[in-house]
């Protein structure tokens, strides 16, 4: 058994007692499950440079998300494009579409600030836009990442945020992307009838 | 014989003795899984009910098809476990496989699964190689409809890099399942009808690699379609209940005795009709009626292989129990007929057996139960005997002394494998290359089980410990060493059936479960089993099991519409002695020995629209430590599966 990653053990280990500690009853989230939401949209920039930027150059990438109070924490539903540029001849130009769900944990801090940290995984889309690909031109995997965000309040409900998000896509050779970021957000309550979906 | 027959008598006097005082006990070694835990863990198929259950030992070659034994059983020999849906067995063992994935039954249709691991009889069979029995839920009233739909993908897809210098093979995704069910009650009437179909895909290039000659270089892919129907009566003192389910599966099927897989069909189709209802007060009357067909035909290839196998199962049983005050005593009747039709002249193609079987509970002082059941089966060749005591001591209120001994005496007959058939003229093996040798005649089996257990419970922490042992004598084993074929990536061995094999296993089990309040709870589970004697062969057969196993599971669940479950894995390492040139001749591309390994799963499952509406994601091996189940079995990642499960009912 200690052959098998002691590392790895250890990581888990981590792990379980994160998710232990953040579910402990002085880490209860003050609002109800989906009773408010907020809405953000950020623009956020490719900030790493790796053997993937040798073969493409990704343009700013536009993030969607909506986020509620979950049972424990907070939980995020989003989805982020970019353009892919090649860089490199007889290598095809895509889109990517992740779409992701996130959960994590917000802080307050001084001045009405809020810190959220949080993982998040999803599909990570790839969609070729020269023709000799069209009938393959829809590939997908799976990403996963860890994600901080710091939202600045503005007026009334609206808010500015500055994102980090670290992603790695589970493709034979991984992705590895660091983003940052900025946006706008605006916080609401939970619409009836979505409130009733969800719960 | 003799010995026999002295057990027999020995039974006799103690089940005399012991009806003082009598109540039924829950089987020993029995565990329950429900229907809402397999969903809620984040599962798509029958088969990952080997994940929880934790006494059982598994493996696959392609994540679709598992081998599966109770534990101190080993793969390659074993009694078949026995699959049962609702009261009716379902014969599912094909040539020595039973592939349970081919069973007509959705998971939005289970209600609870029965999982049996040592000797005992359920429904008049004796279970020595287990038994698995699957409930389907009673329906609403009024009409309800579900549909369910997963997806499953393996990482490791070449992503953008596909056309680059980085470029590697695509992974396809794992599998795609749909079913639906259809439910209608009125009063005391029930009726379901269900189907479902997926297909699966080989995503290890290995695997590929070695069934793209065979398959014509045609896409692989499993593929299969299993609809069902159900219609239940059911009054205050009777019960009947009609099914009709049949599966149509295409499968790259591996038959280990050809060292490979092999394209083919598979056909099952079941008919049958159970029920009891009560003659006069406290006797009732159980009775059985039912019958499988299987066929097992080509599919092309490029060998031109052809099973060419049809087998059908008639079975007939009736059973009588009483219940008083002091005693419940049951008693069955039975009559299966088993025939063959093949394209091969065979000695004999079919088989006729009759049992007898009884099973008496009593309680002879207020704390103390016994349980004890006996078969009698008689063929045209032979007749054996199988019997097992079971004891429970209640001591004080918390705790509990479980032991449970049985013997059973297997005839060759009984096994109804691809040896006893071959020894009838069912030549597939020799005409395809393989040479079979026997090195002597084959007599009945006979094996000795035993199983102690401590049970305690207390308000929020529940303990078991136990230990078993088993002792086998005269068994017929299998003697393969394979060697690689590199022009198909494929493996061959000639076959010595050895006979007369002794040999003992013994193990140590613990299981733990703590709740720590309403919304979390956690189980530890731990097994050791090891080898305490035997010919060499046995015990290398035996290896194949590794010795130590353990399971941790971590549940979290706030409200009931919303769970998060996380199950970390650990199985030893393990030897297949049959494999041992491979690595050699492979270049180390395969290896005998299966490594120890770590696994971490993580499964969500989350209600919306008034659970109506069910979304559940999987996360299968996040470590991402090779998995390989089997040492040419394929090798898998870190997974994840998708399902959307949509639910609604009239009333």
């Amino acid at each position: 058994m200690r052959n098998v990653g002691l590392k790895k053990m250890t990581a888990t280990a981590t792990g379980l007692l994160l998710i232990f500690l953040f579910s402990s009853p002085q880490a209860k989230n003050s609002s109800a499950p989906f009773e408010t939401l907020k809405i953000s949209l950020n623009m956020a920039m490719n900030a790493n440079k790796n053997i993937f930027h040798e073969y493409w150059d990704q343009s700013p990438a536009v993030d969607l998300m909506v986020e509620f109070p979950f049972y424990t924490g907070l939980i995020q539903a989003g989805f982020q494009v970019a353009h892919n540029s090649s860089v490199k001849s007889g290598v095809a130009d895509y889109t990517s579409i992740f779409l992701y769900l996130g959960w994590g944990w917000e802080f307050v801090l001084p001045y009405r600030l809020k810190w959220y940290n949080g993982v998040q995984v999803g599909n990570y889309q790839i969609i070729y836009e020269q023709e000799e690909y069209i009938g393959h031109n829809l590939e997908s995997e799976l990403g996963a990442g860890i994600y901080s965000c710091i939202a600045i309040p503005v007026r009334s409900n609206w808010f500015t945020n500055i994102s980090a998000r670290c992603q790695k896509i589970y493709t034979h050779h991984r992705i590895h992307h660091t983003f940052v970021g900025i946006g706008i957000g605006y916080n609401s309550d939970t619409p009836r009838w979505l409130k009733r979906f969800l719960q | 014989m003799k010995n026999n027959k002295l057990l027999m008598i020995i039974f006799l006097i103690l089940t005399l003795c012991s009806i003082i005082r009598t109540e039924e006990r829950n089987s020993l070694n029995r565990s329950v899984i429900t229907g809402d835990e397999l969903r809620e863990s984040g599962f798509s198929l029958l088969s990952d009910i080997f994940m929880l259950a934790s006494e059982w030992d598994a493996v696959t070659i392609d994540g679709f098809t598992w081998q599966a034994v109770p534990h101190g059983l080993s793969y390659d020999w074993q009694p078949q476990w026995t699959v049962m849906l609702d009261g009716q067995s379902i014969d599912l063992n094909v040539l020595g496989t039973t592939n349970i994935n081919r069973l007509p039954v959705t998971l939005n249709q289970i209600d609870y699964v029965e999982i049996i691991s040592s000797p005992h009889i359920h429904e008049g069979i004796f279970t020595y190689g287990g038994l698995i029995h699957i409930h389907t839920i009673k329906p609403n009233p009024g009409l309800s409809v579900s549909y369910r739909f997963n997806i499953g993908n393996e990482t490791g897809d070449p992503g953008p890099y596909k056309r680059t210098e980085l470029g590697t093979i695509n992974i396809d995704r794992l599998a795609e399942n749909h079913s639906f069910d259809i439910l209608y009650r009125n009063g005391s009437i029930y009726l379901s009808g269900s189907i479902w179909g997926g297909w699966h895909f080989p995503t290890d290039k290995y695997v590929r690699k070695r069934n793209g000659i065979i398959n014509n270089n045609n896409r692989l892919l499993m593929t299969i379609i299993a609809p069902s129907f159900k219609i239940t009566r059911e009054s205050d003192n009777s019960m009947i209940e009609f099914l009709q389910a049949a599966s149509w599966f295409e499968d790259l099927f591996f038959f280990k005795q050809y060292g490979r897989e092999i394209p083919v069909k598979f056909f099952m189709a079941h008919s049958g009709i159970n029920g009891s209802f009560t003659a006069i007060n406290n006797t009732h009357i159980g009775y059985r009626f039912y019958f499988t067909d299987n066929e097992l035909t080509k599919k092309e290839n490029s060998q031109d292989l052809d099973f060419g196998w049809k087998q059908n199962r008639l079975t007939a049983e009736i059973e009588a129990s009483r219940s008083v005050s002091i005693y419940k005593l049951k008693l069955g009747l039975g009559v299966e007929r088993f025939s063959v039709s093949t394209d091969y002249e065979l000695a004999r193609s079919n088989l006729t057996t009759g049992k007898l079987y009884g099973v008496i509970y009593t309680r002879l002082a207020d704390k103390i139960y016994h349980e004890m059941g006996l078969t009698i089966q008689r063929s045209s060749e032979h007749t054996s005997v199988k019997g097992y005591i079971g004891n429970r001591w209640d001591v004080f209120s918390i705790n509990a002394i479980e032991t449970c001994f049985s013997y059973s005496n297997r005839p060759f007959v009984e096994d109804n494998n691809i040896w006893y058939w071959s020894d009838k003229g069912y030549n597939f093996l020799e005409d395809n290359g393989i040479d079979v040798t026997f090195d002597g005649s084959i007599d009945a089996s006979k094996t000795f089980a035993g199983d102690i257990s401590w049970l305690t419970d207390f308000n929020n922490l529940s303990i078991q410990l136990s230990s078993y042992f088993k002792y086998f004598r005269n068994l017929y084993l299998e003697d393969q060493c394979f060697q690689f074929n590199p022009d198909e990536y494929s493996f061959y061995s000639p076959i010595e059936i050895v006979t007369d094999q002794n040999g003992k296993v013994g193990g140590l089990q613990a299981s733990i479960k703590h709740k720590f309040n309403q919304m979390t709870s956690h189980s530890l589970y731990y097994r050791f089993q090891d080898i305490i004697g035997g010919d060499e062969l046995f015990k290398n057969i035996w290896r194949k099991i590794p010795i130590h196993q353990a399971r941790y599971t971590f549940l979290y669940r706030p409200v009931n519409d919303f769970s998060s479950k996380v199950m970390l894995t650990y199985r030893g390492s393990s030897e297949w002695n049959e494999y041992r040139d491979i690595s050699n001749q492979t270049g180390g591309m395969y290896n005998s020995s299966l490594k120890e390994i770590l696994t971490l799963d993580l499964a969500f499952q989350k209600w919306f629209w008034h659970r109506k509406l069910c979304g559940n994601i999987f996360f299968r091996n996040i470590l991402n430590d090779e998995i390989r189940h089997h040492p040419i079995g394929a090798a898998f990642d870190l997974s994840w599966f998708v399902q959307i499960n949509m639910m609604l009912n009239s009333k």
